[in-house]
């Protein structure tokens, strides 16, 4: 993500916003790993006897210490990240882990519940919790509490039943949260979907759209819970889709023609976290916004810098209230590439979908789309057959920018 | 931004005649990319009336390590 301070010589108005959003394209902050680790904090991973004097010096990024290959360097580095994932028992029951990445601390309790609240005790307090609540068919078995929840570095697993596993993997990527179920639960009917459903607790405002759903705040935080896979223990693909009623949140996957054991798969990530570059008290930091494509302009009408233009001297607060826009762009961190190449299907409409081409160097981009029908086979409206006449193939061609064509 | 996308139908398979028929101006669709396995289509058809978006992904996650070793370049 990039992000840019702009100044504007008089309060904002809403014919300022496009006109700051273009010129201040200019430079770019990029959010780099941590700096350097230090002789002391990579010592107890050393186990060569050639080592034991530390060096002096810190070591940089991209050094490979003495008498260490990369390979185990890079070993030893990742262990060192992936140490600030890791859980911890909790002092009453459970687990907690943070995730420095995300933002989060995470609370993993006896009664199955996980919980997401920020890491930064000084920001806005927010809460977001799932519990499992329940798993069936037409009629849903009540869950109680898991039978046991045990934890292996960054894994915290709640094992509620002999046929129910669900699992949660803190990364720095995402908090991604995992279901198993050994054996097709009791009840099932023909035709009916196998539904796990799940309780809210959050004072975030929840939305859904499509297969995500998304969590956000007006002091920025926005949380999405998506990329929900589900297969079989053949790894065949299963149709899989999610729906938000009130504090109710349930998993809908059809496991007609499946073999178990299932695996389910969705994930919480953050989708963003803004800042002003020059944080006071009252200076109103969102009290508009603008967003275009991955760019988002936030207005702060009582930042009070005596700067003009653009990236001028933030910290001088002699002009009370004069106001400032921060546009933050670039915010997906995502661009078009030939890897993009492919079949995408929407899982509301299986079998239906569109194939991607992307064409880099000329910078565009082209999509056909296949699909039976766009009304159902029925009285006068014939069901689709391949080389027939008159059957559809809708294609688009044009140039792309950033993440959206 | 957004593209156009045209409409041809018509056309027999593996057969020169008859020639299919090419409908510009059929309507126009919207993509955003969210990351390498997800993205936000929105569609607008007039001539069908039908408008509407949808979450996709890849009908098989093949490409999806290329693709983001891809973004980190």
């Amino acid at each position: 993500m990039a992000k840019q301070y702009c100044k504007a010589e008089q309060a904002l108005t809403p014919k300022l916003v496009p006109a700051v959003a273009v010129l201040c394209l200019l430079s770019v902050a990029v959010l780099t790993p941590a700096g350097a680790l230090s002789a002391t904090q990579k010592q107890p991973q050393l186990q060569n006897t050639e080592l034991t004097q530390a060096p002096e010096q810190p070591i940089e990024p991209g050094e490979v210490p003495d008498g260490l290959s990369n390979g185990d360097w890079a070993n030893i580095q990742g262990q060192i990240a992936a140490g600030k994932y890791r859980a911890f028992q909790h002092e009453n029951d459970g687990y907690v882990s943070s995730n420095p990445a995300q933002g989060w601390r995470i609370r993993y309790a006896g009664d199955g519940t996980t919980t997401l609240r920020p890491r930064d005790h000084q920001a806005q307090a927010w809460h977001l919790g799932l519990t499992l609540s329940a798993i069936g068919f037409a009629e849903l078995q009540t869950l109680d509490q898991p039978d046991q929840i045990t934890a292996n570095n960054i894994t915290v697993t709640y094992q509620w039943n002999d046929y129910l596993r669900e699992w949660w993997v803190n990364t720095a990527t995402d908090l991604e949260q995992w279901f198993e179920l050994e054996q097709r639960p009791p009840g099932a009917q023909s035709g009916q979907p196998l539904i796990l459903e799940m309780t809210l607790a959050t004072d975030l405002a929840a939305s859904q759209q499509g297969n995500a759903l998304s969590f956000v705040n007006d002091s920025g935080t926005a949380i999405a819970y998506s990329k929900l896979k589900a297969w079989d223990s053949s790894g065949r693909a299963l149709p899989a889709r999610m729906h938000l009623a009130a504090n109710q949140l349930s998993l809908i996957i059809d496991d007609s023609a499946a073999t178990y054991p299932l695996t389910i798969d969705p994930s919480l990530e953050q989708q963003a976290y803004l800042k002003a570059s020059n944080t006071d008290m009252g200076d109103w930091f969102g009290y508009s916004v603008a967003i275009s494509g991955d760019t988002v302009v936030v207005g702060a009408g009582g930042e009070d810098s005596n700067a003009t233009g653009i990236n001028g001297d933030q910290s001088d607060n002699s002009v009370t209230n004069a106001g400032a826009a921060y546009v933050f762009f670039d915010l997906l961190g995502f661009t078009f590439n030939a890897g993009l190449n492919d079949a995408w299907v929407s899982a509301d409409a299986p079998l239906q979908g569109f194939f991607f081409t992307v064409f880099p160097e000329l910078e565009f981009f082209f999509l056909a789309m296949f699909t039976f029908d766009s009304v159902p086979p029925g009285p006068g409206v014939p069901p689709a057959v391949f080389g027939a006449v008159d059957q559809r193939w809708v294609t688009g061609l044009g140039a792309y920018s950033g993440n959206s064509v | 931004m957004t593209i156009n996308v045209e409409l041809t139908s018509g056309g027999i398979f593996n057969a020169l005649e008859p020639l299919a028929n090419q409908q510009a101006g059929y309507g126009t669709i919207t993509i955003v990319f969210i990351h390498c396995n997800e993205a936000l289509l929105t569609y607008d058809f007039p001539t069908l009336g039908l408008s509407g978006q949808m979450t996709l992904t890849r009908a098989v996650p093949d490409n999806v390590a290329l693709c983001e070793a891809l973004n980190t370049q």
